[in-house]
């Protein structure tokens, strides 16, 4: 919505930071889905959340090049004096069978992802079965997050509100991970989806993801899309990847997948109370 | 003990040098703000609080450094030299030179934003930290993270798409 007549529009009519902090995957529950209907109804609202994930990705990638190259010695020597491997970064979009909806429009990739890290995705596949790409469509490498499918994931699905943080062992393989329901909308067939955030940590090291899961009529949580990636090295636990730049092109990806009502808190509450009948 | 903290401290520095990029505009003046951050550090661990973000402290020494040295210059009548502004990063030689230019654009007018945007615009966008992180890192409340990102955000999607007034 960036015409003539620019910023002084922009502030007065949209609430920017709630926008802006949209993008950025900040927000839960109430301002979640405040924030989410904005975007469904009003397309000024929605181009105004693409172009703030654009600045995201531009920033990430403009000042990139220090992580694509080797530290100066004496940078090292500053510290110890003795040489260090660069951490590498990469992302992986765990794919699952989608329902009735199209193919999510994931064009603009290529040109953000050229200059900042390996960024590998894929989509299609089917559940349990989850195929990987890279973005010349290569063959890419699994992320651990490709086995969060177990009880506990389904638990947090089925009785946490959005915005309640919850530890789970994703596959019932011992594999300790936090899950925060972000908001809970409905698909154009009028089924529950909700969207969520994860961070899994295990002796190989952290990865987080944000995905959409949609109840089946049998009451399980199959996940439509999971996009899921390792933090950098040495970040001391952070729960983030490498960039803000991956982050946005996370979200955009998940967000595409929210194209019918947004359920408020209030209501969510009482589908769950219900099991969502 | 010490030890292990240079480790830690190493291992951060391509995330130190990317952040320091970002706050100058420049990766040599970045490198130096880097090393001046990482002898400030060494010379105080014994302030480092174990089981606090060795990341968040390094950054805020940074920072703080950076505000040291815009402020001397200020007070000794200079300007951001505009040669700190690197025309390409190696990081991204091999990208379209039509992506080229829009990084450079991007570089140009994350320069152009005020000292406390562009650092939180760094830390949330560039580095990746949440907004709490980000808050911490600064010693700011979150409120002011999300009202500087934001204007932060539009100044510089005007900015790049030449729409500013």
């Amino acid at each position: 919505m960036m015409d003539e007549t620019g910023q002084n529009e922009m502030k007065d009519q949209w609430p920017i930071e709630l926008l802006v902090a949209y993008a950025d995957g900040e927000l839960t529950g109430e301002e979640a889905a405040r924030a989410a209907e904005l975007v469904r109804t009003d397309p000024q609202a929605a181009q105004i959340v693409a172009d703030m994930r654009e600045t995201a990705r531009l920033a990430a990638a403009a000042f990139a090049g220090p992580m694509h190259e080797p530290v100066p010695d004496r940078l090292i020597a500053a510290v110890r004096g003795t040489a260090v491997d660069e951490p590498a970064t990469s992302g992986t979009v765990v794919p699952f069978a989608r329902r009735s909806r199209a193919r999510p429009a994931v064009a603009g990739w290529g040109m953000a992802m050229a200059a900042s890290v390996a960024l590998v995705i894929g989509i299609g596949g089917g559940f349990g079965t989850a195929q990987f790409w890279d973005d010349t469509g290569q063959p890419g490498t699994p992320v651990r997050h490709a086995a969060m499918s177990g009880p506990d994931f389904q638990q947090a699905l089925e009785t946490a509100a959005s915005g309640v943080p919850v530890s789970i062992d994703i596959a019932g393989d011992g594999t300790s991970a936090e899950i925060l329901p972000v908001l809970t909308f409905r698909d154009d067939s009028g089924g529950i989806c909700r969207e969520f955030q994860t961070s899994l940590t295990d002796p190989a090291g952290t990865e987080i993801g944000f995905g959409v899961a949609c109840r089946t009529d049998d009451g399980t949580w199959r996940n439509e899309v999971l996009v899921a990636g390792p933090v950098a090295t040495g970040d001391g636990g952070t729960i983030r990847t490498a960039s803000g730049g991956n982050q946005a092109r996370f979200r955009e990806i998940v967000d595409s997948f929210i194209t019918d009502d947004v359920v408020f808190p209030d209501e969510e509450r009482a589908l769950i109370d219900g099991n969502w009948d | 003990m010490s030890d292990d903290i240079r480790e830690q401290i190493i291992s951060l520095l391509p995330r130190l040098r990317r952040f320091a990029y970002g706050l100058t505009g420049s990766t040599d003046e970045g490198d130096d703000l880097v090393q001046a951050a990482c002898e400030r550090a060494l010379s105080r661990l014994h302030q480092w609080q174990p089981g606090t973000r060795l990341d968040s402290w390094m950054f805020r020494i940074a920072q703080t450094i950076w505000l040291d040295r815009l402020r001397a210059r200020r007070v000794r009548g200079e300007t951001a030299p505009p040669e700190v502004l690197e025309r390409i990063s190696s990081g991204d030689a091999a990208a379209a030179s039509e992506h080229r230019l829009v990084l450079q654009k991007t570089r140009e007018a994350m320069s152009q934003l005020p000292e406390d945007q562009r650092a939180v615009l760094v830390l949330v966008t560039v580095d990746g930290l949440s907004y709490r992180q980000a808050a911490e890192t600064l010693g700011v409340p979150t409120g002011t993270v999300m009202s500087r990102l934001a204007r932060a955000r539009v100044r510089l999607h005007e900015l790049v798409h030449g729409t500013a007034a």
